[in-house]
């Protein structure tokens, strides 16, 4: 008897190859594949998947291939396969009842023809599947390659930033020159300090030089005053000396000469002794002048100018602790931000680990699609060759396998770490 | 004397990934781009105070590896961690039985890493 007629066949196509695709998504399982543009494809093997899942459910669920239920059977089938128990035909057209059941020997060109197109077209489309999964895998790694080289080099620059700042010790260096600096600046303070001083105690002692000059042209001023005294006795002696020669008439007339004599040297001794004074006064007041002109004018004016220098200084030495300051928050700040960023950076270094196992789950995926197109060339019944169903049960296994580990965050989950 | 660590894994990311994590700690790192680069660079007299290696690395798989390992003069102790994408038991089983002293799922947070690191090579 022949084989079930052509409705039958077509009904079961549909499932067929829409149950391919279901096994290759579901086996897929949930990749993270948002980002990847190169499996598209993908997507367009989404109707499919729909469709057949129940086939997907049927193969797994069902058992082994028995005399009573053919492997290659699809459940859209099984109720028309159950109804032809009877029908002899039907256990001839489905052949012996193992995992690889034999093709019927039988079958409508018109119906070879439209499962070859299908297949066909499923194929292509795993073959670009697989085309575009591969690329992916490629293109990823070079991209996560590029910026691990990045991060890398970002890291070794943090990494030279901070050696630097450690081997250099410039925070120390610059608070070392800086109490240098400043050491000397006070230094230099206090010997501004000790010149005023000892500007102060010269002023002091020229001050008590200069009293003991009055003191002493006032001895003199006094002196002269005895001098211009002695000379008012002299010149009262010759006064008296004359009144005396001029009694004694003749015999006085020589004495009146000397008497004349004694009185213009006592005028003489007077004008002189007046002129000392006079002298002695103009030093003192010359003396004064010159003094507060050379020494108190003179020392206020160095000390003015030596309190710029002192106050300048004082600026410069706050000047210079301010910078330290400044510098030293800076370098802290720095190493402060490198130690932050330096655990970023780590935790980036490891989130690369995530395109490693991305492109494993791509490459399970890719050995899904290999075994995928390969159960379809065994589809293939325009091909003479194909004698005998491919086993559905063996390419489920495949395709539903345990791939690696989904990517999933290492910062948010347990860490699977088993010590032996 | 510094801990030298030596990596192996197929992938030139995660070669990177992990010795970056290893050597921002201060240990040191001596790569591997597979198993057969890694016997040969251990049979060269590279004696490192622990190993980390992937576990599908194409001819010489990772469990391959620590069987070969295990029969090197002065490696029969040393800590090996398999670190892998892989999550099944019964290869868990199979790396124990060929000498693995661990195992660890990738991704792998770089401070759980190096606290185990730390656990079987004290003063690390």
């Amino acid at each position: 008897m022949a084989w079930a007629p052509p409705p039958l066949a077509l009904r079961w196509s549909g499932p067929l190859c829409a149950g391919l695709s279901a096994l290759v998504l579901a086996g897929a399982g949930t990749v993270a594949f948002g980002p990847v543009p190169g499996v598209a494809a993908l997507a367009v093997l989404g109707f499919a998947a729909n469709w057949g899942a129940s086939w997907v459910s049927a193969v797994l669920s069902r058992p082994s291939p028995s005399p009573e239920a053919p492997a290659h059977r699809a459940p859209a089938e099984a109720p028309q396969a159950e109804s032809r128990q009877d029908d002899p035909g039907a256990q001839e057209a489905t052949g012996p009842a193992t995992g690889h059941a034999a093709v019927p020997a039988e079958i409508p060109a018109e119906i070879q023809a439209t499962l070859a197109d299908h297949l066909a077209v499923y194929d292509r489309l795993f073959e670009r599947a697989a085309t575009d999964t591969a690329s992916v895998t490629t293109e990823t790694e070079a991209a996560a390659y590029d910026i691990m080289t990045s991060l890398r080099e970002v890291d070794g620059a943090m990494s030279e930033l901070l050696a630097f700042l450690d081997l250099s010790g410039s925070n120390t260096r610059v608070v070392e020159i800086v109490d240098q600096t400043d050491q000397q600046l006070t230094e230099n303070r206090q010997l501004i300090g000790d010149f005023l001083v000892r500007r102060d105690e010269d002023v002091v002692t020229c001050r008590q030089r200069l009293d003991e000059l009055d003191v002493a042209t006032a001895q003199l001023t006094r002196a002269t005053d005895g001098v211009q005294a002695i000379a008012r006795q002299t010149n009262l002696l010759a006064l008296n000396a004359t009144i005396e020669a001029a009694r004694a008439e003749k015999a006085g007339a020589g004495f009146a000469v000397v008497a004349r004599e004694v009185k213009e040297l006592s005028s003489a001794s007077a004008g002189t002794a007046t002129r000392i004074a006079q002298d002695l006064a103009s030093l003192r007041v010359s003396i004064r002048e010159n003094f507060a002109s050379l020494v108190t004018d003179r020392v206020e004016s160095e000390r003015g100018e030596l309190m710029k220098i002192a106050s300048a200084i004082a600026s410069l030495t706050e000047n210079m602790e301010r910078l330290v300051a400044h510098q030293r928050d800076t370098l802290v700040k720095v190493q402060e931000e490198s130690a932050r960023i330096a655990q970023p950076i780590v935790r980036l270094i490891g989130s690369i680990q995530f395109q490693d196992v991305t492109r494993q789950r791509l490459q399970h995926l890719e050995g899904i699609f290999a075994a995928a197109r390969t159960h379809l060339h065994a589809l293939d019944l325009s091909n003479p060759l194909t004698k005998s169903w491919p086993d559905a049960r063996s390419f489920a296994e495949i395709a539903l396998s345990e791939g690696p580990s989904p990517p999933r965050s290492a910062a948010k989950q347990n860490n699977d770490i088993e010590l032996f | 004397m510094a801990t030298t660590i030596m990596i192996v894994d197929d992938s030139p990311t995660m070669l990177m990934s992990i010795e970056g994590i290893l050597s921002k700690a201060g240990l040191g790192v001596v790569k591997a781009a597979s198993g057969e680069e890694a016997v040969t660079t251990l049979q060269g007299g590279t004696k490192p105070n622990l190993l980390i290696t992937d576990l599908n690395m194409g001819a010489m798989n990772g469990i391959e590896l620590i069987r070969r390992v295990r029969k090197l003069p002065g490696l029969q102790f040393i800590p090996i961690l398999m670190l892998t994408t892989e999550s099944q038991q019964d290869k868990r089983n199979e790396a124990k039985s060929a000498g693995a002293t661990g195992w660890i799922v990738k991704p792998v947070d770089p401070d759980a890493l190096l606290k185990v690191i730390r656990q079987l090579v004290p003063g690390a």
